[in-house]
């Protein structure tokens, strides 16, 4: 993955609150099995509606997304981070986010920048009023940049997200390069802890 | 020492390493926890990519620790149930679904327990898990599934998780991840005869709002809660995410120690004594730092119903959906009674259902089922109402049938289904029609969660069965 930063263009907005992540990716979606190709499942439901803005062609060429508070709430599935991404959004800023979506879209290499609520009510004017205009999110100086002239907004993105995204780093490869602490603590594990192997003792380790 | 939280005490405990970027700029508390992970399961919704990512940028080719997870087919599986016409099914060849199907393959091809359709053991992952078992106090559990929350009912770290963050479970036996704050949710009192655990937490997300317990754990406390049997609390636990919290969590005591003896994977012997030594240190120091404390008296509830969507909107059944104008949010509150097909205004016990589902990881467990069915077997479902019983797991169906309860719901009219997901998600093909009401025992109430355009009202499963029986949104209370 080559590390964009800032990620600069246009925004689509979608300013609804408590935008779940079964709105972002229906679950039929989820009966696939594929990682690659969901960017025609993503807000399936709501482009039906040939007026969203998610059908407008400079949506598809938009790297930005700016949500309503709580944005991707609900489900886990990361179906919908993946969606997003295939859609073409490389960040999404909202002034919240559900838990898991955050913490999945970090996974994933997708950004997602919080900005204050008053910030977040100016910014949602602004691109009311001029759906075009050009944003900058400088991940490593957490700052959201409007068109030419406006000051720049404070936002937040998890540090250990920023380090991902710039370092072009896996969670699973960080991981593991603490093989040692691993199997260290793997030593320190009670024995009364389960396996699920049918008739071993509890606990019983299994050579590896 | 320093006075910890029941969730301290297990994280501290599972703490493989620290975090280890050096980021400019990281605050307190921002950086995650390299965590252990103790057993992992697994369903065929969120696990096919995790697999295949084994072997590829760097990843092992097989688990770590093949024994420390466990896998069943619960989203997609079918329940016998008859479709609704333009249901959308998933592809299936040979009795199962294609998904399911791959997720049998991958288990047995890496040497994975799975639990099948007719195996005794399948069932919804949160239901199926702990019955064996495989669910201690003190352990931590990560799902590809936010309701993997229902597990910390045993004063257990459980949370659910992204598919990325599966494969590297998978690879690592660990996953990253920043220490939730802790909000104490305080429940004294008796409950009223009717009002549900369903009830109590539903009454709490109201309070706090969809997002009201986000960047937390939810800590379940007080005199009103260790009166609860374990179903119940895993139906708190459970719910948890709906506040928008990562976990759910009650200390365990001589309920849990209780409900965990003499299963399957429990220890035994001199293990047991030891675990149980163990877990009766488990919870919270009086004056444990928690970031917050809600107080909930249980003994001013009533049976409660969501009328929009999302699971924070909700009133007592005795009360009225809200004006959009005399909301706090009227937009929303706008938005979302339109999708619900609603004015504002309306009593609640006027609202007439087309569908009543009796299932899900939230309330189709053994003691759900026994509410409902004390209910069900005072009538008959109304005409007109489709009413299904979808049991949690075939552990909890068999021995609903061995009680004779699923004759009691056969003989009021509920159509009884094989062990899944079912209508919660609607993944399977059982889904709820465009524009039609359902009153429904699982945890969200999502816009088209239950199929395009349905209406969802969540609900505890003695007000399901009795909405059934009566037609519109009933209370329970005047039933029993
Ligand atoms: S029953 Fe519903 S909430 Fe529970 S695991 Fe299945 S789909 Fe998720």
């Amino acid at each position: 993955m080559t590390v964009r930063n800032p990620i600069a263009g246009t925004a689509v907005l979608l300013e609804a609150p408590n935008i779940d992540t079964d709105q972002i990716m229906p679950k039929q979606f989820c009966l696939r099995t594929d990682r690659v190709g969901y960017e025609d499942a993503v807000f399936h439901e709501w482009r039906k509606d040939r007026g969203s803005i998610l059908n407008d062609p400079r949506a598809r060429a938009s790297p930005l997304l700016v949500a309503g508070p709580n944005f991707g709430c609900g489900s886990s599935r990361e179906h919908a981070v993946w969606g997003l991404l295939d859609f073409g959004f490389r960040a999404v800023v909202a002034p919240r986010f559900g838990d898991i979506f955050r913490a999945n879209a970090g996974a994933a290499g997708l950004v997602t920048a919080t900005v204050e609520d008053d910030a977040f009510a100016a910014l949602v004017a602004l691109l009311r009023e001029n759906p075009g205009t050009r944003l900058a999110l400088d991940v490593v100086a957490q700052q959201l940049a409007i068109g030419a002239s406006a000051p720049a907004l404070r936002v937040r993105i998890p540090a250990f997200h920023r380090h991902l995204y710039l370092g072009g780093h896996t969670e699973t490869g960080l991981a593991l390069h603490h093989d040692a602490g691993i199997r260290e603590h793997e030593r320190r594990r009670p024995a009364w802890m389960p396996t699920t192997l049918d008739g071993a003792p509890a606990g019983a380790p299994r050579s590896t | 020492m320093s006075a910890s939280t029941l969730l301290d005490r297990i994280w501290d405990a599972h703490i493989v390493a620290g975090a280890t970027p050096v980021v400019d700029g990281a605050e307190a508390g921002e950086l995650p926890d390299l965590l252990y992970v103790d057993m992992h399961l697994i369903h065929e919704s969120t696990s096919a990519q995790a697999f295949a990512a084994l072997g590829r940028e760097g990843a092992p080719p097989a688990p770590r620790r093949a024994e420390l997870v466990l896998a069943t087919a619960d989203h997609t599986v079918a329940t016998g149930i008859p479709l609704i016409a333009g249901a959308s099914v998933p592809a299936a060849s040979g009795g199962t679904t294609a998904q399911a199907a791959l997720l049998e393959r991958n288990a047995a091809a890496h040497g994975i327990a799975f639990r099948g359709r007719g195996s005794g053991r399948q069932g919804i992952v949160h239901v199926m898990a702990p019955e064996s078992g495989l669910v201690l106090p003190g352990m931590t559990l990560a799902c590809g599934d936010s309701h993997t929350s229902t597990l910390g009912a045993f004063g257990a770290f459980a949370t659910g998780i992204g598919t990325t963050a599966v494969g590297q479970v998978l690879a690592t036996q660990t996953m990253w991840m920043v220490r939730p704050k802790v909000l104490a949710a305080e429940f004294s009192g008796t409950p009223p005869p009717g009002v549900e655990a369903k009830d109590m937490v539903l009454a709490l997300i109201g309070r706090i709002g969809g997002a009201g317990a986000q960047g937390h754990a939810i800590e379940f406390r007080g005199p009103a809660v260790r009166r609860l049997p374990m179903d119940a609390r895993m139906t708190l636990c459970n719910m948890a995410p709906e506040a928008g919290a990562r976990a759910g969590m009650v200390a365990p005591d001589d309920v849990t120690f209780a409900y965990l003896q003499g299963l399957e994977f429990a220890p035994t012997g001199a293990l047991w004594d030891e675990a149980l030594r163990y877990w009766q240190s488990l919870r919270s120091d009086p004056d444990a730092p928690f970031a917050r404390r809600v107080g909930i008296d249980v003994a001013q509830l009533a049976p409660m119903v969501t009328w929009g969507t999302t699971p924070a909107m909700s009133a007592p059944i005795d009360g009225h959906v809200p004006l959009a104008a005399a909301s706090a949010a009227p937009e929303e509150t706008a938005d979302a009674l339109a999708y619900m097909g609603l004015q504002g205004g309306e009593r609640i016990a006027d609202l007439a259902v087309d569908v009543v589902f009796i299932g899900s990881c939230a309330n189709a467990r053994l003691s759900d089922l026994r509410s409902a069915a004390a209910i069900a077997r005072k009538g008959k479902v109304a005409a007109g109402v489709r009413a299904i019983v979808v049991p949690g797991s075939e552990r909890v169906a068999a021995a609903a049938e061995r009680e004779g309860l699923r004759r009691v719901f056969e003989a009021a009219g509920f159509a009884w289904g094989a062990p899944g997901c079912s209508m919660c998600v609607a993944m399977n093909g059982d889904q709820v029609a465009a524009g039609e009401r359902c009153a429904a025992t699982s945890n969200r109430n999502f816009r088209g969660r239950q199929g395009p355009g349905a209406r969802t009202h969540l609900v505890s499963p003695a007000t399901a069965a009795a909405t059934a029986l009566v037609g519109r949104f009933a209370d329970a209370r005047t039933m029993a």
